[in-house]
């Protein structure tokens, strides 16, 4: 028989028997929209945390003290436990693949300003923080080399900071009291949003890193040194630029242990997709075996469709039906049942994931592949599970086919 | 046209769990083109065992069926098919229509599986033909349950004709109609089998198979009696008496 005539018989078959044709699609919208929606809400997961790290700055390489190997027997030379500015002028002298570097000592203070108190981080950078970071300033200007020189009292705050202390009116100009010195703000920062680790990027100060160490701290140690590759191609030869350059001013002899970590974000980035990957697969897997169970629903119903429908198999025969007629119009019903299906799983899924980002905190992303996936897996579900009752039917013999009541 | 039908030594026995039941015994037929045979006996003496045969349907267990001069016996699967399809029209005793298609979707079944390439048009003019042929062109969109068992059965017979085959079997095909409309029916077979068609049919009664040009007696499984018709009867002037005793009977 002719394919599109095959095909009208299928769809006739399916039409005649709405209710039971709904209930196996059923299985199958169940499977196809929770495989989409899992896989979409686990992306969305995935995209939110790279979006997160994203917002640390590109090409950021951060460098701390202590070893990176934690079980380690350390050398007895003295104790370099610890980053001075020493170790920022060093690394900063003798790069060429850095692009900026900063310093980084973070103390929470009380600070007074605009009548108001407010307890906050106060951060000793360079004046390339803001580039290494991806900072912008959204009123005022950012310090500079000079202010670093010179101790300057100067401060740039955060959006929310700001909006503590000073409300809605422009800070620039004003004065802050940190640790009873007085401050003037001389900018304020764009809002960023939520950092990785829960706390605000917003709520912050920042001040000139020598300003910091004399003024505030009082001792000469930093906690961080925050520096950027000039591009993300050369982002390992610049960990590995640092690395040699800090070995060797660290006097670290060849066989012994770093006394400090270089991480740079990719490494970051990839630790933490990778565990965001595997709870993306684990809910496509869970939500496949469903699609499976739908299979075998298709499965299931076909079979009493063909015992049904022996007789009506025997007259096609009797007609002059080849084998292959028959298997190809009940293999055409179980996929049209299976991709009808997965076309209202597809919608429902879509429908889902509009709800979810709309009413719920829930990211999940619509992501085309696995559409295309899922409909070819509906369909692959319907010729797969359609296949044995099919061919049981193509393989009667037209006389037992017609006696059969 | 130059189909030949010929049985030799033919054996079909069933089995019931141990129980042998042999429902076709020795049974040896050849019938030319262009003939009409009835087929009679009693109930259980093989019928419909010999027709399922004849049509490509089963299969006999000893012996051989030649086609047109082909063994049937060892031929593949899809030549059995095509033969259904396009040599062989058969009239079930039960008539076997589907019972969700209408009587327009019931006769273009053999249609649907030709190879030829016939168009969706065509299919369903010969169709709609057929049907008028045997009186049901105002029934085409009834299912089988709106039919009456005569119409139905006029619907098996207009499906075995629609795809012209050489080969008429029908099985009791008057089996559910009043004399009248078996008449017709046999009106209709006459004026085929003028033009040329084979025609095998069983009937049970003895007036009827009078209509044929040679009968074939079945008793337990073998062939008593094979004779041809010398009393023929037909169907168009048995049908203007009919007329004209109804009228004499109105008026
Ligand atoms: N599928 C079957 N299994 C077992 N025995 C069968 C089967 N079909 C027919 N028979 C037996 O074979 C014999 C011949 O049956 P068949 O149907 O050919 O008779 P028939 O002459 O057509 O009878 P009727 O006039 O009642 O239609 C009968 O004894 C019947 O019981
Ligand atoms: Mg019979």
């Amino acid at each position: 028989m002719k394919f599109s005539r095959l095909l009208k018989v299928a769809f006739i078959s399916i039409i005649r028997v709405k209710l039971r044709s709904l209930l196996t699609t059923l299985g199958i919208i169940i499977g196809t929209a929770s495989v989409i929606i899992m896989v979409g809400v686990g992306q969305g997961a995935q995209s939110n945390i790279e979006k997160q790290i994203q917002s640390l700055g590109s090409n950021l390489i951060i460098i701390a003290p202590g070893s990176s190997k934690s079980g380690g027997v350390r050398g007895g030379h003295g104790s370099f436990n610890r980053f001075t500015m020493t170790d920022v002028e060093n690394i900063q002298e003798q790069s060429i693949n850095l692009g900026a570097i900063s310093p980084v000592l973070a103390r929470f203070f009380q600070v007074i300003g605009g009548g108001n108190n407010w307890n906050t981080q106060v951060f000793g950078v360079s004046e390339q923080y803001p580039l290494i970071r991806e900072w912008k300033v959204e009123t005022g200007n950012f310090f500079g080399e000079r202010e670093i020189a010179g101790r300057a009292k100067v401060a740039v705050l955060g959006k929310e900071t700001a909006e503590e202390l000073f409300g809605n009116s422009n800070p620039v100009g004003e004065q802050i009291r940190i640790k009873n010195i007085p401050f003037k703000i001389i900018g304020v920062l764009e809002e960023k949003g939520q950092s990785m680790t829960g706390r605000s990027n917003d709520d912050l100060i920042l001040i000139p890193i020598s300003s910091m160490l004399y003024r505030l701290s009082g001792s000469r140690y930093i906690s961080f040194i925050f520096a950027s590759a000039k591009s993300v191609e050369n982002i390992d030869q610049a960990q590995n630029e640092v690395i040699k350059i800090m070995r060797k001013s660290h006097n670290i002899n060849p066989g012994q242990d770093d006394d400090f970590m270089v991480q740079n974000q990719t490494e970051i980035t990839e630790a933490a997709t990778e565990t965001s990957q595997v709870m993306t697969l684990l809910l496509g897997a869970v939500a496949g075996v469903s699609l499976l169970v739908g299979g075998i629903g298709i499965m299931n119903i076909m079979y009493v469709s063909v015992t049904e429908r022996t007789r009506e198999i025997g007259i096609r025969l009797s007609v002059g039906a080849r084998e292959q007629d028959i298997l190809l119009q009940f293999l055409l019903e179980a996929m049209t049942l299976s991709i009808i299906g997965g076309v209202f799983g597809i919608l429902f899924s879509i429908l889902t994931i509009y709800l979810l980002n709309e009413f719920s905190n829930l990211t999940a992303v619509i992501n085309p592949l696995i559409i295309i996936i899922a409909v070819l897996f509906s369909a692959f579900v319907g010729i797969f599970f359609g296949f044995y009752p099919a061919k049981k039917a193509a393989e009667l013999d037209p006389i037992i086919a017609l006696r059969h009541e | 046209m130059n189909n030949t039908i010929n049985i030799n030594n033919l054996d079909k026995t069933y089995f019931i769990g141990d129980i042998k039941i042999p429902a076709l015994r020795n049974i040896n037929l050849s019938i030319e083109s262009g003939e009409f045979v009835a087929i009679m006996g009693y109930s259980g003496s093989g019928k419909s065992t010999l027709m399922n045969i004849i049509g490509c349907l089963d299969k006999p267990d000893k012996g051989n069926y030649l086609l047109d001069g082909s063994d049937t016996t060892n031929m593949k699967k899809n030549e059995y098919a095509k033969i259904r399809n396009e040599k062989i029209g058969f009239v079930f005793q039960g008539f076997n229509l589907l019972p969700k298609a209408n009587a327009v979707e019931n006769v273009e079944l053999p249609l649907l599986y030709n190879r030829s390439g016939i168009t969706s048009e065509n299919i369903r003019k010969k169709s709609v033909a057929a049907l008028e042929r045997v009186g049901l062109g105002d029934r085409l969109d009834h299912t089988p349950v709106q039919l009456s068992g005569g119409q139905q059965q006029r619907v098996a017979i207009a499906r075995a004709l629609v795809n012209s085959p050489a080969i008429l079997l029908a099985d009791e095909p008057t089996g559910n109609l009043d004399s009248k409309t078996t008449i017709d029916v046999f009106q209709l077979f006459q004026e085929l089998n003028e033009q040329g068609l084979t025609i095998i049919l069983v009937t049970h009664e003895r007036d009827f198979a009078r209509y044929s040009k040679r009968i074939v007696e079945l008793r337990d499984g073998r062939i008593m009696k094979d004779k041809l018709v010398t009393d023929r009867r037909y169907a168009k002037s048995d049908l203007l008496l009919l007329d004209k005793n109804n009228e004499e009977n109105d008026l």
